[in-house]
């Protein structure tokens, strides 16, 4: 059964549940038939002095340091985060900043930090402001530690003064792994071909947060790796709940000490290793997901097993480079004879036709959106559904298109969205979809689409160069126009196929039609045409788009948004134009 | 404000409706996309989905319990953006709901025809009934609100543990109830 259906089915029970889990009721749970008959007086008793015991247990041990976790761990109260029960009293636990001990200024000031965000971010913010204020800002660290206002800001420095610490000042987001081993310095650390990892983002000293997966014996494994360093007030650190819930421990793992938390539940666990070598503070978190339909028996043996699929050595040291990502720069060739800048390729036809009709679109679009919240002007919708459209103002469009251009219009459309055949006309864009009112989001999907299919549907072998990238979604017109989304690292682009001579609705007008371009030649060895389309102006996104022509087609890449040259170059190099004819 | 005055606002086409309804459930809201969705942004995003959601459609829908109606329409919007944008995020806690999910229902089940889906929402509202308050308070807050274990545990003044075995046994009964009824193969 497919996971979303399960969802919606949970969706479906009856509103009387759902009312009445909105907020515990201690007194129904005490009246609960079913708790009465299996709890005797005497047990009850037993019971009390044995979590008594443990709990007095737990508090002994973490006063004599006993335990990794009590090193690291302030102890606190949970915040809490938009709980539906308001009134509940705010759970005890810990902070553990990622970059110090508890007692250090650098988790004293992150936790001082952590508290301050968390009023603010219970505020009510006009986001459109806080864009316009942050859009003027050129303190790196407004980005960073995620200000939304000139008093956060101040509050954030004040805190930095107070505690003797720098803020970050520079940040990279690699988008794949091998742009993270530029930018960081360092070399492999993850253990075993079916472990990924990726990381997000990358400060100037080194300090490091992302994500991956660890593919272990009965299932695979989410986590979180976070690498700090000392002197810096860190932008994250982590709150615990029910410390005394762990299990602790320490290991020898490569000739260094690791020290290991890890409490079970019935489908897996969560857990926690701490190392610390010279000014690198490593925090790995991970939890459940593991072995699906049998209840976890994780244990120490399971922890030792993810700690073991890092090589912590590996994990320190490394001179970052932030200039690997962020000064990246435009690398134009001499353009070769003949090729169609992105200028001349808006001259042509398919081009001035679709550009339009997509232009109609979306202002068609704007104009029905009536709610404060929908930004007007974007430029962002995609049309996906058969033509004629059906509606007049469209289809009036369209007729005028058709006239002014002998091209091949579009009479049937087919689409492939993450692995399922969808319906087309419900697209917005090639990563998400509108359900119409009276239908149900199961009425979206078509059946399961293998990734062979997605391939044929756009007639063309796999063209994606780098293993980090894979093809997401695809749609298909009748004509041989395409246009496909592609997952590359932690970001996505699209690239669109448009035969010569035909109308594809999905090719997006410039902002800045006679922006520069240049020639580029990209990994394949192919050269292409390149722009980031100028600036943006509020609010509509510029077109960057790199441009290749075959003898019989033009392949689109675009981006959604805006992105910077250098990106713009990296998208093209995964991209074998030699595969299209 | 009480459910019925707020919904009189809604059938007055007042603006108030949805400041009464914000104030109200506004938390709940946030905290049911939260579950699911990883980006600030993204829950104050569906949060104003839902409210637009709740007044496109109230009249003529005149809901009771009014929380059930606005949570559910906050879940779907939430899990909706969340399949559309899993590309670029994830949320591994959210992906766990499902997961468990898919554990006590492992059986293929044909759900192409809504009836059946439907079928399958009232019996496991019949199962619901036969457990305790707290189980059903655990399962609900676990697969319809999607709070972590964690989360769930702080509402209770529990321990995670015990819930997650509350929650796994819970999980073990429904899927005997679901063979019996017919509905499992």
């Amino acid at each position: 059964m497919k996971r979303e259906q399960l969802f919606t089915v949970i969706g479906d029970i009856d509103d009387r549940y759902i009312a009445e889990a909105f907020r515990y009721a201690p007194e129904a749970a005490a009246a609960s038939p079913e708790r009465k008959a299996n709890m005797k007086p005497k047990r009850i008793l037993t019971l009390a002095l044995a979590a008594a015991l443990i709990l007095a247990l737990g508090v002994t041990a973490y006063a004599s340091g006993w335990f990794g976790l009590s090193t690291r761990m302030i102890e606190t109260e949970i915040p809490d985060f938009g709980s539906s029960t308001p009134d509940v009293t705010p759970a005890p636990g810990g902070f553990v900043a990622s970059n110090g001990e508890a007692d250090s200024p650098e988790a004293q000031a992150s936790l001082a930090w952590a508290k301050a965000e968390e009023r603010y971010r219970q505020a009510d913010w006009d986001w459109k402001a806080v864009d316009a204020w942050t859009a003027q800002q050129e303190d790196p660290a407004c980005e960073i530690y995620h200000c939304y206002n000139q008093e956060m800001l101040d509050t954030l420095h004040g805190i930095a003064e107070e505690y003797g610490l720098r803020l970050h000042s520079e940040v990279a987001y690699p988008m794949t792994q091998e742009q993270f081993k530029q930018v960081t310095g360092l070399g492999d650390f993850l253990r075993g071909e079916d472990n990924f990892w990726q990381g997000h983002y990358i400060f100037e000293d080194g300090s490091f947060k992302g994500e991956g997966e660890l593919a272990l014996e009965g299932g695979r494994l989410v986590f979180t790796l976070q690498r700090s360093r000392a002197g810096v007030l860190a932008p994250y650190g982590m709150y615990v709940r029910d410390p005394v819930s762990y299990d602790e421990w320490q290991i020898s793992q490569d000739g260094h000490s690791l020290n290991l938390a890890l409490r079970q539940n019935d489908t897996g666990f969560d857990g926690l290793i701490f190392f610390h070598e010279g000014e690198d503070f490593i925090t790995l978190s991970y939890g459940a997901q593991f072995v699906p339909g049998t209840p976890a028996e994780f244990g120490r043996e399971g922890a030792e097993a993810v700690a073991a699929c890092f090589d912590f050595d590996a994990l320190c040291g490394g001179e970052p480079d932030l200039d690997a990502v962020n000064g990246r720069t435009v690398a134009p060739v001499k353009p070769k004879e003949g090729l169609m800048s992105t200028a001349d390729f808006a001259e042509t036809p398919e081009y001035q036709a679709a550009s339009r009709f997509h232009s109609a679109y979306n202002e068609y679009y704007d104009a029905r959106q009536t709610d404060d919240w929908f930004v007007k002007g974007q430029y962002m919708q995609e049309y996906y559904a058969p033509f004629p459209t059906g509606v007049e103002e469209l289809d009036a469009v369209l007729q005028e298109l058709q006239g002014q251009y002998a091209l091949h219009f579009p009479t049937s459309v087919r689409a492939i969205n993450f692995g399922s055949w969808a319906r087309p006309e419900w697209l917005t864009s090639l990563m998400s979809y509108r359900v119409p009112e009276g239908a149900t989001k199961e009425d979206f999907h078509l059946g399961e689409a293998t990734e062979e299919e997605t391939w044929a549907l756009l007639g063309v072998e796999n063209f994606l160069r780098s293993e980090e990238s894979y093809l997401a979604s695809a749609v298909a017109w009748d004509t041989g126009a395409w246009q496909a989304l592609i997952v590359y690292g932690s970001t996505s682009y699209e690239l669109c196929y448009v035969p010569k001579g035909s109308f594809c609705p999905t090719v997006r007008a410039f902002l800045h039609p006679g922006a520069e371009s240049w020639a580029y030649e990209t990994a394949c060895g192919e050269q292409v045409s390149l722009t980031v389309d100028g600036e943006m102006e509020y609010p509509r996104f510029t077109t960057p788009l790199g441009l290749y022509e075959t003898d019989t087609a033009y392949v689109l890449l675009q981006f959604p948004g805006m992105c910077s040259a250098a990106d713009l170059q990296l998208f093209a190099d995964n991209i074998d134009f030699t595969k299209f004819s | 404000m009480e459910d019925s005055e707020i919904i009189a606002l809604f059938y007055e086409r007042s603006e108030q409706a949805i400041v009464e309804l914000n104030r109200k459930y506004g938390t709940a809201v946030k905290k049911t996309a939260a579950n699911i969705l990883n980006d600030r942004l993204d829950v104050e995003e569906c949060a104003n989905d839902t409210y637009l959601g709740v007044w496109n459609t109230i009249p003529p829908q005149n809901p009771k319990p009014l929380v059930s109606y606005v949570c559910r329409i906050a879940r779907n919007l939430a899990a909706k953006k969340y399949h559309a944008r899993r590309a670029a995020k994830r949320n591994s806690a959210f992906d766990a709901v499902l997961d468990e999910l898919e554990e006590c229902i492992p059986a293929p089940v044909n759900l192409e025809a809504e009836y059946e889906a439907k079928e399958l929402s009232a019996a496991i509202s019949r199962f619901l009934g036969t457990l305790s308050y707290e189980d059903r308070f655990f399962f609900v807050r676990r697969y319809f609100y999607a709070d972590s274990v964690s989360d769930i545990a702080a509402m209770t003044q529990g321990k995670s543990h015990r819930i997650s075995v509350r929650l796994f046994r819970t999980r073990e009964k429904l899927h005997q109830y679901l063979t019996e009824e017919g509905l499992l193969t």
